[in-house]
């Protein structure tokens, strides 16, 4: 029997390609209208932050969602976010307060990718250390208690709420806030049909953040170091690597690419000083990472380098770089007169 | 009607065929293997948090490439140490030998067992023995990757 139905090929693409985009218009154009963040801080003070967004909506089949808003915030791993900030929400779909996402919770779009990543291992993977230089940031992530009925068509604002305490581990940090928020149906889904230049979530950069007032160490993650260490924090039975940026600014080693770790002390957790580990040789050769990079690069395991043995522990290196003569040192701020330091700690 | 005969018979011959070549398998039973890491096994790959030390660390004071640990008995012994989840010699044990989870090192003097995850995998056709650890501050995580020496 001849079929009744005629339909042409291209007829056929435009029809389902108009019930795909219908299906896959699910939410949301969301947008942060203003930041407020602080640029400076003292240790132990609790610093407010609040986003301002604004969110239409556009959603089909069927016309509205139930979902959790969430709020991804990055901070210095020292600062300890998760048990030191504290989240509300104000919008026009009612008010509320937020918690930490459950570790068991996975970001939806890496379920759909089958890489089902928790939140804060979703955030990283996305968009990493922000603008920060320093492998010592973390991705903290909150969402709504309750759920929020989010109908179609509407544009409904809100404000996220932070009060943060800064400086836990007791040093001196500066770094890049980073700030995502989206909800929790489509999570950090790039593709957003209905306005290709918006994904679902949005990212705010914040102003380097300066933190001060304790005695602790300095962490400048905003600006580039001329030594930078990775990882950041450490203890002498791991490995750590030595970054000498040669570029940065000018020094007495700037013409130089022979470029060496010249250790003045290495101080013990049983009182010792150790020295004579100011020496030009393979082991304390920083190798440059590519030809004309500027960056020199030395990994050592600091218990192996020092001979330390048994239940002593290296505490704090006292250090300069030099050329492969000894004759050219520089040190903090390119002084040589002001040796690097580096303390064995994880805080 | 003879047409349709035709196809009567050429569909019965069809189903006497399909059932005459059906026979059925006996599956016999498949015994998951003990899983022997007994021998001398060298780091293939090292990471720290991720990033590649593989070939950075190479001194003639300490190796990633010389590093060698050789499981014996139930002891193991290592050669050009790296930081590494004990620290000397001493025994070691697998939670299952078949169905490993977990391995415990204990080292000699040591009263505190360390355990990890064990994870065996065939990569490339060889059996390679991954292990995740940290060795100073807990948000630094290491993995050696390592390889039978033959």
């Amino acid at each position: 029997m001849k079929s009744k139905l005629h339909i042409k090929g291209s007829t056929l693409w435009k029809v389902c390609a108009l019930l795909i985009l219908g299906i896959s218009l699910t939410c949301c154009f969301l947008e942060v209208t203003n930041l407020e963040q602080p640029v400076t801080a003292t240790a132990g003070q609790v610093i407010p932050i609040t986003l301002h967004d604004s969110i239409a909506t556009n959603i089909n089949t069927p016309n509205y969602i139930v979902a959790n808003y969430v709020y991804c915030f990055l901070a210095p791993k020292g600062w300890a976010a998760a048990q030191n900030a504290t989240v509300t929400y104000t919008s026009s779909l009612g008010n509320g307060s937020m918690q930490l996402m459950p570790s068991s919770s996975l970001e939806p779009t890496s379920v759909g990718a089958g890489t089902n990543l928790t939140w804060p291992a979703a955030c990283a993977a996305k968009f990493g250390l922000g603008k920060n230089l320093v492998n010592d940031v973390e991705w903290v992530v909150f969402e709504s208690k309750t759920q929020i009925t989010i109908d179609n068509t509407i544009t409904l604002t809100g404000n996220i709420n932070m009060q943060l305490k800064v400086g836990a581990d007791g040093n001196n940090t500066s770094y890049f806030p980073e700030y995502i928020t989206c909800e929790s149906v489509d999570g950090l889904n790039d593709d957003d049909l209905w306005d290709a230049s918006h994904p679902y979530w949005t990212r705010t950069d914040g102003a380097c953040l300066v933190q001060a007032g304790t005695d602790g160490d300095l962490n400048d993650y905003c600006n580039p170091q001329l030594v930078a260490v990775n990882p950041p924090k450490a203890l002498d039975n791991e490995f750590i690597t030595i970054t000498y940026n040669n570029k940065l600014i000018t020094t007495p080693l700037s013409t130089h690419s022979d470029i060496y770790l010249c250790v003045d002390t290495a101080y013990t957790s049983d009182g010792k000083a150790l020295t004579g580990f100011c020496v030009q040789n393979a082991q304390s050769q920083l190798i440059q990472t590519s030809a004309a990079s500027g960056l020199y690069n030395l990994t050592i395991w600091p218990r192996s380098y020092f001979g330390i043995t048994g239940t002593t522990t290296l505490t704090e290196l006292v250090y300069h770089i030099t050329d492969g003569q000894g004759n050219n040192r520089v040190g903090y701020g390119g002084n040589p007169n002001v040796a690097f330091t580096y303390k064995f700690k994880c805080n | 009607m003879k047409k349709l005969n035709k196809f009567k018979f050429l569909f019965f011959a069809l189903l006497l065929l399909a059932g005459a070549s059906c026979k059925v398998d006996k599956i016999k039973d498949v015994t998951e293997p003990v899983k022997d890491i007994s021998g001398s096994w060298r780091i293939i790959k090292a990471t720290r948090n991720g990033t590649d030390l593989t070939t950075v660390v190479d001194t003639n004071i300490y190796s990633i490439s010389k590093f060698r640990i050789n499981f014996s008995g139930g002891k193991y012994t290592i050669t050009n140490p790296l930081p590494f989840l004990v620290t000397g010699d001493g025994t070691y044990a697998l939670d299952n030998p078949q169905y490993a989870f977990t391995i415990t090192f204990s080292a000699t003097g040591s009263t505190t067992p360390v355990s990890t995850a064990f994870s065996y995998p065939i990569v490339d056709g060889t059996r390679v023995l991954n292990l995740v650890f940290s060795p100073g501050c807990p948000q630094t995580t290491y993995t050696y990757s390592l390889e039978k020496v033959n």
